[in-house]
């Protein structure tokens, strides 16, 4: 019955969206979410900042009116859901208006997607919302809307970050941010996450619609003791929506994300078999490289490569004893970057040895020229001379030497001066030793 | 509708302010004037009966032309039967006047096309009807109180509450408004609580006189006339002795 135009989410709703555009458009980069519809809508999750103010200061405003007024809502026949409700339903359809426009433009990031869109992540962002206008129906309702508005806009903004940055983990889950954490090509959402979300919001939303039919905008304190009853009830829906919120979100990682199964990813039929998930293959198929890159270092000497996945390493090593290989696949992959993720495997599997202290400097800086060495060899036999040209500059290897010590970068520069044969013989013998935490010879001393 | 009846209510602000004590009083259909001295507690009565706040003990009820009884337990079904306009009535921000009499019948629970077709007819009844597209909190202290009383009057109630809907205005307003009240149906039960005795004579079918919280009086305004000396004639003077005396100089 309220007349449509003139309510005050409206006003909002296109600086919000605005700042939601400008934001995606500026600070989320296409690589992030590119082929991957479930990680577009995740990273909506940081945009809720602005829907989140919108709902909260609009609703503040909305119900504040009503306070605000006297002898027009005391004597309704309409329940106080019924009056909120048509008082808070615009800051919704505007709050979820911004989180349409933003999650359209992050799928336009993102592009064509073999996932499907994530329903139940949209849902639940679009269930925080009502916490937010929770927020602003309690402070519109309680105080004076040149109190409540600014407050409205605090308190939601300082939930927001708070929870965010909460050291004990669930409790990020209940605002929702943290849902931008999901996910990579290689996860999936932990639904509980979302539950969590869900949960927690729908229900504080009840709890502040308690603690509003409690208060009201005359005295600050309630009065009479069916409005301490609705106050303490509204307090316990809270603390009742916060405890349920996070027992569901108790097993959740630091990321609401679960490693993606390995029965998704579809196997290629090269010889070492590369297995890569739907969204890795959806800006074209690079198993072929990682195969042959993998083949080619074989023939240098390295270690027989029989499989590869790119996924999480909970569920597969950097480089397993059975020559199980993980390797980093990003969708939208160029040859370059996959031949220097495979050739760089052997590498990266030695810094997850754990050796002594005294030696580890040493063993990374000779695990830099080894990826140096296996990058450029492999680059040598599977890239065309042009496409080498986006190979990383080797002088970085100055920057991990050692003063004094060991000159990674002239230890390189040897190594690359010597025959095909030696350089092999050499990088051998030099990852056997580094892989039990021994230093090799230096280059300059000869192969053993 | 046959009346509004106040059953052994008590009500306090706290343990130390208490306001009534097992208050017994029924208004009938017509029209009855609610006089007393500040903190008497009539607002607070008009307060209960507009079921705004809850007594402690006792009830109040609506007793139909039937024999019905509606508690104001039932909050919905009493609350569709109850208008009440606030002595300190203040409009919805961000509302036309005839936006806000709409929002007030929906309150009402009034459907949307009911309160489409009432809402002018309210509007007309108290005269705001060329003012129905102008900012309800632009309006003037006395056209605001008649949008309230429209607002309270959109889904033809039979018990009109009206907490001194007169004070503070200007004598013309006064007077739209006791022709606003001389209008509204007989057969409803309209309680004025007022501090103004000259209109007593002209605009009243009951008086009940309120003193700290206790009846003082009553009747009907003949029988509230009979309380001033004899001697007096001017029907005003006779109200406004009538009133001095129960109230025992408290004005």
């Amino acid at each position: 019955m309220l007349p449509i135009t003139r309510r005050p989410a409206w006003w909002l709703l296109a600086p919000g969206m605005i700042l939601a555009a400008l934001y995606v458009h500026q600070y989320v980069s296409a690589e992030r979410v590119l082929a991957d519809a479930q990680s577009a809508v995740a990273a909506y999750a940081l945009l809720l900042i602005f829907a989140a103010s919108l709902v909260s200061v609009s609703a503040a405003l909305e119900v504040g009116r009503d306070s605000s007024s006297r002898g027009v809502t005391e004597i309704a026949v309409r329940g106080k859901i019924i009056v909120a409700f048509a008082r808070l339903w615009p800051s919704l359809v505007a709050g979820a208006l911004i989180q349409l426009v933003g999650i359209l433009l992050l799928l336009g990031k993102a592009g064509s997607s073999p996932n499907r869109f994530p329903v139940l992540i949209a849902v639940g962002l679009f269930s925080a919302l009502f916490f937010h206008a929770g927020i602003g129906m309690f402070l519109g309702t309680w105080l004076r809307a040149r109190f409540a508005v600014p407050l409205a806009l605090v308190v939601s903004y300082i939930w927001l970050g708070f929870a965010w940055s909460f050291d004990f983990v669930p409790v990020r889950y209940l605002a929702g941010l943290a849902l931008e954490g999901c996910c990579s090509p290689v996860e999936t959402l932990d639904v509980a996450a979302v539950y969590s979300l869900m949960v927690f919001s729908v229900l504080g939303f009840f709890g502040f619609v308690l603690l509003a039919m409690g208060v009201s905008g005359r005295k600050i304190l309630p009065r009479g003791k069916a409005a301490w009853l609705r106050v303490t009830a509204g307090l316990l829906v809270l603390v009742l929506a916060a405890s349920l919120g996070l027992f569901i979100a108790r097993q959740v990682a630091a990321t609401p994300v679960k490693a993606r199964p390995l029965s998704e990813a579809e196997c290629s039929a090269t010889v070492p078999e590369v297995c890569l998930f739907p969204t890795q293959l959806a800006r074209g198929d690079t198993r072929p490289v990682y195969a042959d890159t993998f083949e080619a270092l074989e023939h240098h000497g390295m270690r027989k490569i029989t499989k590869v996945y790119s996924t999480s390493t909970a569920q597969v090593p950097v480089l397993s004893d059975e020559g199980v290989a993980n390797v980093m696949a990003a969708p939208g992959q160029s040859r370059t970057r996959a031949v220097e993720s495979a050739a760089s495997t052997y590498a990266d599997a030695l810094t997850y040895i754990e050796c002594p202290q005294e030696t580890s400097a040493d063993v990374y800086g000779w695990a830099e020229v080894l990826k140096a060495w296996s990058v450029q060899t492999a680059a040598q036999e599977v890239l065309a001379p042009d496409e080498r040209a986006g190979l990383p500059d080797t002088s970085m290897l100055e920057s991990v030497s050692i003063p004094d010590e060991t000159d990674f970068f002239g230890q390189w520069s040897k190594l690359r001066k010597l025959d095909e044969k030696s350089q092999t013989q050499w990088v051998t013998v030099a990852y056997d030793r580094l892989s039990t935490c021994r230093l090799p010879d230096a280059v300059s001393a000869g192969v053993r | 509708m046959k009346s509004i009846k106040i059953c052994a209510a008590s009500y306090a602000y706290s343990s130390k302010a208490k306001i009534f004590q097992d208050l017994n009083l029924e208004f009938h259909s017509g029209k009855t004037a609610l006089l007393g001295p500040n903190g008497a507690g009539k607002s607070t009565m008009m307060s209960l009966m507009a079921s705004v706040v809850t007594p402690s003990a006792g009830s109040i009820e609506i007793i139909e032309a039937s024999g019905e009884r509606i508690s104001a337990r039932h909050l919905g079904k009493f609350r569709r039967l109850v208008a009440w306009l606030p002595q300190d009535f203040s409009p919805v921000a961000g509302l036309t006047v005839l936006e806000h009499v709409r929002y007030s019948g929906w309150l009402k629970g009034m459907s949307r096309k009911a309160v489409k077709e009432a809402a002018p007819q309210a509007l007309l009844a108290v005269g705001l009807e060329t003012l129905s597209e102008k900012k309800a909190t632009e309006l003037s202290g006395g056209q605001q109180r008649r949008l309230g009383l429209a607002g309270a009057l959109v889904h033809q109630a039979g018990v009109v509450l009206l907490d001194e809907p007169t004070a503070g205005l200007d004598p013309s307003q006064r007077d739209r408004f006791r022709q606003i009240l001389a209008s509204l149906n007989d057969e409803n039960i309209t309680v004025v609580s007022t501090h103004q005795t000259e209109d007593i004579d002209g605009s009243f079918d009951h008086v009940v006189v309120l003193v700290g919280g206790r009846v003082r009086f009553n009747g009907s305004v003949n029988e509230f006339m009979a309380v001033a000396p004899a001697s007096v004639t001017d029907s005003r003077d006779r109200v406004r002795l009538a009133y001095a005396a129960l109230v025992e100089g408290e004005i």
